[in-house]
């Protein structure tokens, strides 16, 4: 379907909620954090960031920098914790259930 | 192009033209990255291969995109690409579905004018069967085609089939195709069935004679001796029906009616017929009146009171006729009146009306036809016309009057007051006696007279050429505002004989001539 690894979609998505809960940070700073453990092509975080603004999960603002021309940010709402919340939660219970199955599995 | 434009141009292609405005946010976002990088002293390359292919970042677009509405969605998702087909689809069968029905409407009109048209033909065939006794097999062979090309129309409608050419469409074109070229060769028509009717009036009952026919006609009087009774023959193709009703006698008024009244009229073209009208001599009837739409009249040698022929289009021949009144009304017909004594009155729209040897007032009238009066006699004489040629000559008329717009009028030789009215035509004058006057707006006026006419012309812009043979008691008195006058006449106003001519601005030229010994 797509040249992009669906499981790393979700994950992304992830990652990107959960930097932004510490930090308000812009796109480029997030894929170099995100990249450092999750390999990705970088331009195709954007279009995820873009719906996250979209689903009211974030809002931007624009930063003027020290150096070069002015940075969008991006904040975390309450309905992004909330929905950060919601996936961590699954994503752990999820992590926890295949390990569990893999456990079982090899037992067999 | 650097290689960044290059890299945004083919992101530009992944993208729907719809989303052209996504499009310019996500390039803003991956400029400012590209920035960042440039300042962090990442190489073109380095930054390309970190960015990725475009194809991947449209696709991650369109997958958002797809996840949000699906997220959003009430029901269902459709690809953008099935909704436009889709709706391309509909609208092009919805175009389909109107134009066929357009066509179904048109199929079923014209079918019921086929049926209709082909119910008229079989009436007219068994008309034909049951009132005049003639099997017409042409008629018969249209009505059935029609009938059947309508009706197999009708059942292919019923059928649905989208198909050009079902089985009754074939039928139908077929029988429309035979019925259609029976059609034109008009075999069909019903020119009438032969007849010879007449009817011979007893005694001196008849004191009017009146002929209306609907039928080409071909009228001839023809003079019997005195002790023979008054006949009217007929002879030619009339409808059966007609031929009962043609004569009939009350209160001395002879008339002779052929009428096509029939629900069939257009299918019927009758040939021409011949009637003889006997007269016998010295039978003097108050009225003659003939009324036709088509014909050839040949009257003569009689009397009567009051005549009247009103004919569409046609020949008249008049010759040897005495009357109180003659009255000839046309469309267009071939005039000709000659050796008559009557008051005449002709309106002959588009025809010639030639009047010769005559004697009596007349009066006539015509948009474009020739008049052409010769050797008449009369108290006075009325010619109006607006296109046709007026020629009047060798006539004693005691106030004639001539009107014409455009027409070119030649008066020659004529005695009494003449008086023309004139607009654009030219009017030519020879040797004219009497009183004349001339009422002219542009039409030149030629003038050609050896003697003395007493003469007072008025022009517009027309200009006046008068030749006169020497007469030194001759004086032109001419006037205009603008025009040149010449005159080889120089003027001594004590001169009996007083000619007047005055233009606005038209020219006046005055020429001498010999005087013909012939003249003298």
């Amino acid at each position: 379907m797509s040249q992009i690894n669906q499981f790393k979609k979700g994950v992304l998505e992830l990652c990107s909620l959960y930097l932004l809960a510490k930090n308000d940070c812009y796109g480029y700073e997030l894929t170099q954090k995100i990249n450092r453990y999750v390999a990705l092509t970088e331009g195709a975080l954007y279009p995820i960031l873009r719906r996250l603004v979209k689903e009211d999960y974030c809002t931007t603002y624009l930063k003027e920098s020290s150096e070069g021309p002015a940075r969008k940010y991006y904040q975390i709402t309450e309905a992004g914790q909330a929905h950060l919340a919601d996936l961590l939660s699954e994503w752990k219970s999820f992590v926890k259930s295949v390990d569990l199955f893999m456990l079982e599995v090899d037992d067999e | 192009m650097n290689k960044f434009e290059v890299f945004f141009e083919r992101l530009d292609q992944e993208f729907l033209v719809q989303d052209k405005e996504e499009f310019a946010e996500l390039k803003a976002d991956l400029q400012e990255q590209i920035e960042i990088m440039m300042a962090d002293g990442l190489t073109e390359a380095e930054i390309l291969a970190k960015l990725g292919d475009p194809k991947n970042i449209a696709a991650s677009f369109y997958e958002e995109k797809r996840l949000y509405k699906a997220e959003n969605a009430a029901k269902d998702i459709v690809p953008l690409e099935e909704v436009q087909e889709t709706y391309r689809r509909e609208w092009q069968l919805k175009q389909l579905a109107f134009f066929q029905s357009l066509l179904r409407l048109l199929t079923f009109l014209v079918s019921l004018v086929l049926v209709g048209s082909g119910g008229y033909f079989l009436l007219f065939a068994g008309y034909l069967l049951f009132w005049q006794q003639q099997l017409n097999f042409a008629a018969l062979a249209v009505g059935v085609m029609f009938l059947i090309s309508g009706s197999a129309f009708l059942l292919g409608l019923k059928k649905n089939s989208l198909h050009f050419l079902n089985k009754f469409r074939v039928i139908g074109w077929l029988a429309l195709a035979g019925g259609g070229l029976l059609l034109v060769s008009r075999t069909f028509v019903f020119t009438g069935i032969r007849q010879h009717l007449s009817y011979e009036v007893q005694g001196n009952a008849v004191e009017v004679f009146q002929l209306t026919s609907d039928y080409p006609i071909n009228i001839e009087t023809v003079n019997i001796s005195a002790d023979k009774q008054f006949r009217v023959e007929v002879d030619g193709y009339l409808l059966k029906s007609a031929s009962e009703d043609v004569f009939n006698v009350e209160e001395q008024r002879l008339t002779v009616t052929m009428a096509i009244v029939s629900f069939f009229s257009p299918l019927i073209q009758p040939k021409q017929t011949e009637v003889t009208v006997y007269l016998p001599v010295g039978k003097v009837l108050t009225d003659f009146a003939v009324a036709a739409a088509d014909g050839s009249l040949y009257l003569g040698d009689f009397s009567v009171k009051n005549m009247a022929v009103t004919l569409g289009e046609g020949e008249v021949d008049l010759t040897n006729i005495t009357a109180e009144q003659v009255l000839i009304e046309s469309e267009q017909a071939d005039l000709l009146v000659q050796d008559y004594q009557a008051e005449l009155t002709i309106k002959n729209q588009h025809g010639r009306s030639i009047l010769k040897e005559g004697a009596g007032r007349v009066a006539v009238r015509s948009t474009d036809g020739l008049i052409n009066l010769h050797m008449l006699e009369a108290p006075v004489g009325e010619v109006v016309s607006s296109q046709g040629k007026i020629i009047i000559t060798d006539s004693q008329i005691a106030d004639l009057s001539v009107a014409a717009d455009e027409s070119t009028s030649v008066l020659e030789r004529l005695s009494g007051t003449t008086a023309v009215e004139n607009q654009t035509g030219k009017i030519v004058l020879n040797e004219l006696a009497g009183v004349l006057t001339i009422n002219n707006h542009s039409g030149t006026i030629i003038v050609n007279q050896s003697q003395f006419v007493e003469a007072q012309v008025n022009s517009g812009s027309g200009l006046v050429k008068w030749v006169q043979a020497d007469d030194a008691n001759i004086f032109f008195d001419t006037e205009t505002q603008t025009g040149t006058i010449k005159s080889d006449f120089i003027g001594e106003n004590s001169a009996v004989n007083h000619v007047k001519i005055k233009t606005d601005s038209g020219d006046i030229t005055i020429i001498k001539k010999e005087a013909t010994p012939a003249d003298q």
